[in-house]
């Protein structure tokens, strides 16, 4: 009886430990982070600065420096999932949205960039370019002249 | 503006290459950036574009038919009810650096004037400064209401079409002229302010004849507009004034006067003159006051409009409009419910013509123009409500369908949108209709 018990404990709390990985590992995964070029002199932006940076109301940092937002391709999950998280709105509300906008002739949405890596290059290179993406090392980003300044979950 | 007003063909050459030479001036104001840019002027633009297939029950009865707008023709759409909802838009836009942008957009659907060049909805330039500033030059689409601007655009909102009391009598899609923007804020709250000047033109179909004869052209200048819109996360509110002077008189009012004015109507009845030179429209001015919200909480969407319009002309368009809108998104459905109306209660205030002197006059001479000038009265009263029930399924990204079910109360002789088939003199007792109509939208 004891040495099930001996043997059952390991096994929990590896089963236990590998659980919380798990779900660390999908947090992570689930997270999104939105970011700029070091040279903006960003460190940090609120939810609604997102918001209006990324849905066309501001042309500008909260410093002053002008801003180009930069999206991904139209049905891409993580489009979805950044919009959805960000406003709280269906992905559809936001398409319509951007339908008004840019069919009235008032602006156009953000350019479409089709894989991280130019995303990534577009952001180290422009310090006037924000952008969002999956959860990745800001260490790693910092190198590439990247600063995380804001980071979405799940609602 | 009605049956009885009758329209010539008055384009001039001229009018024709009015676009052309705007377009041309907007190019030549920014060619120095032109010359500038870093790709060629022919590379690098976004073609875009929007569609609706639609069908809608225009030609269920026979005594009220249902219109998206009095641009359509009447006769046309009743015998096609695919026609009423249906367009094609295709934009293109380019930027060319960080201040300098254009836009142009066409928009194929059915009208009235379907040539190209009324078909341009959008065609302008853009100067963006570094600071809050912004300018416009060249064609743009008329945004005196809250939906003004994107009612082609179907996929961008939830009707199958916008609350015809609302925006189905509005003659002016566009202007070519120049227009001014401000825009500021705190990332907490939005605001802009806007202000154009400019002319347009259009021409309708009121009534229901068709044919050359039965079409009128209105041609507007000055247009002028200022606006100011304020957004604060959902909500959104927006509030607009437009004037605009007709410039030319349409040849069908012209038609009148010269029959009141004839010697022997005078002699008889000289206040049929007063009466003509009330429906005349040649430098008569409209006013338009819009107040508008919008509030878009989550899934929640409560949306209305009021607006009062007024001229110095008794023969056309007046009164109070206004529509309240609600809705609920349930993952990929949209259902909502919306009440609109329209009030206009003008009377026909002129005294009895008297009877007809027999001779000089033909027998019912008096009578007959009488008839006709109380009759014509009402193509423009839109005096009348409608409740509606829709659904909204966006069952694939960009693309929508739509099903929307409608029931109408025309109050006596409410003719402004909808026509009726009855002959002159129209009866003006109520009217309750139902039409269902369902669109595809999607963009591109």
């Amino acid at each position: 009886m004891m040495n099930n018990i001996k043997i059952l404990l390991p096994l929990l709390f590896i089963l236990v430990t590998l659980q919380g990985w798990g779900q660390g590992n999908r947090d992570d995964a689930s997270s999104i982070q939105v970011i700029v070029n070091v040279q903006s002199e960003l460190t940090e932006l609120n939810r609604k600065q997102v918001m209006s940076l990324f849905l066309g109301r501001a042309r500008s940092f909260p410093n002053g420096k002008s801003t180009k937002a930069f999206d991904y391709q139209i049905g891409s999950q993580l489009r979805e999932n950044f919009f959805e998280w960000l406003t709280g709105k269906s992905i559809s509300d936001i398409d319509a949205y951007w339908a008004r906008l840019r069919y009235s002739g008032r602006t156009s949405p953000p350019r479409v960039i089709s894989d991280l890596d130019t995303i990534l290059y577009i952001v180290s290179k422009n310090q006037n370019a924000i952008a969002y993406i999956r959860q990745q090392d800001p260490a790693q980003l910092a190198r590439q002249g990247i600063v995380v300044v804001h980071t979405l979950k799940e609602l | 503006m009605t049956d009885l007003f009758i329209d010539r063909p008055r384009r001039s050459a001229a009018n024709e290459l009015s676009l052309l030479k705007l377009l041309v001036c907007c190019l030549a104001l920014c060619c120095q950036s032109l010359a500038s840019a870093e790709d060629s002027l022919v590379e690098n633009w976004d073609i875009t574009g929007f569609g609706t297939l639609g069908y809608a029950q225009s030609g269920k009865y026979s005594d009220a038919i249902l219109k998206r707008n009095i641009s359509q023709r009447s006769q046309r759409i009743e015998d096609n009810g695919w026609l009423v909802d249906s367009r094609l838009g295709l934009q293109v836009s380019k930027e060319f650096n960080a201040h300098w942008d254009a836009v142009g957009q066409v928009v194929l659907q059915e009208k009235v004037d379907n040539s190209l060049e009324n078909s341009f909805e959008m065609a302008f330039v853009r100067y963006q400064s570094d600071g809050i500033w912004s300018m416009r030059l060249g064609r743009m689409v008329l945004d005196t209401f809250l939906l003004s601007d994107y009612r082609n655009v179907g996929f961008s909102y939830q009707w199958v079409r916008p609350p015809p009391e609302f925006y189905g009598w509005i003659p002016f899609t566009h202007y070519d002229g120049i227009k001014t923007i401000f825009e500021f804020g705190d990332f907490d709250q939005f605001t802009r302010i806007e202000a154009y000047v400019g002319k347009g033109g259009a021409k309708v179909n009121i009534g229901y004849q068709g044919g050359g004869t039965s079409y009128n052209h209105a041609q507007a200048s000055p247009m002028l507009g200022m606006g100011v819109t304020w957004e604060k996360d959902d909500l959104t509110l927006r509030a607009y004034v437009t004037q605009f002077r007709i410039s030319e008189e349409i040849a069908a009012i012209e038609e009148l006067q010269g029959f009141v004015n004839d010697p022997a109507v005078q002699a008889f009845w000289p206040q049929a003159s007063q009466i003509a030179d009330d429906y005349a429209l040649k430098g008569s001015t409209f006013s338009y006051h819009s107040l508008g919200f919008s509030w878009r909480p989550l899934a929640w969407q409560l949306q209305g409009e009021l607006s009062h319009v007024s001229s110095d002309s008794f023969g056309t368009y007046g009164g109070k409009r206004g529509y309240i809108h609600f809705g609920r998104r349930f993952g990929k459905f949209f259902p909502h419910v919306t009440y609109s109306r329209s009030w206009d209660g003008r009377k026909y205030p002129y005294d009895a013509a008297p009877a007809t002197p027999t001779p000089p006059l033909p027998a019912g001479t008096l009578e007959a123009l009488e008839a006709s000038l109380i009759d014509n009265r009402l193509s423009g009263v839109v005096n009348q409500y409608t409740a509606s029930m829709g659904l909204r399924w966006d069952f694939a990204s960009h693309k929508a369908l739509k099903l929307q079910c409608e029931r109408t109360k025309l109050y006596g002789g409410s003719f402004g949108i909808y026509p009726t088939t009855m002959a002159a003199p129209r009866a003006l007792q109520e009217l309750t209709r139902s039409w269902c109509s369902t669109t595809f939208d999607w963009i591109f």
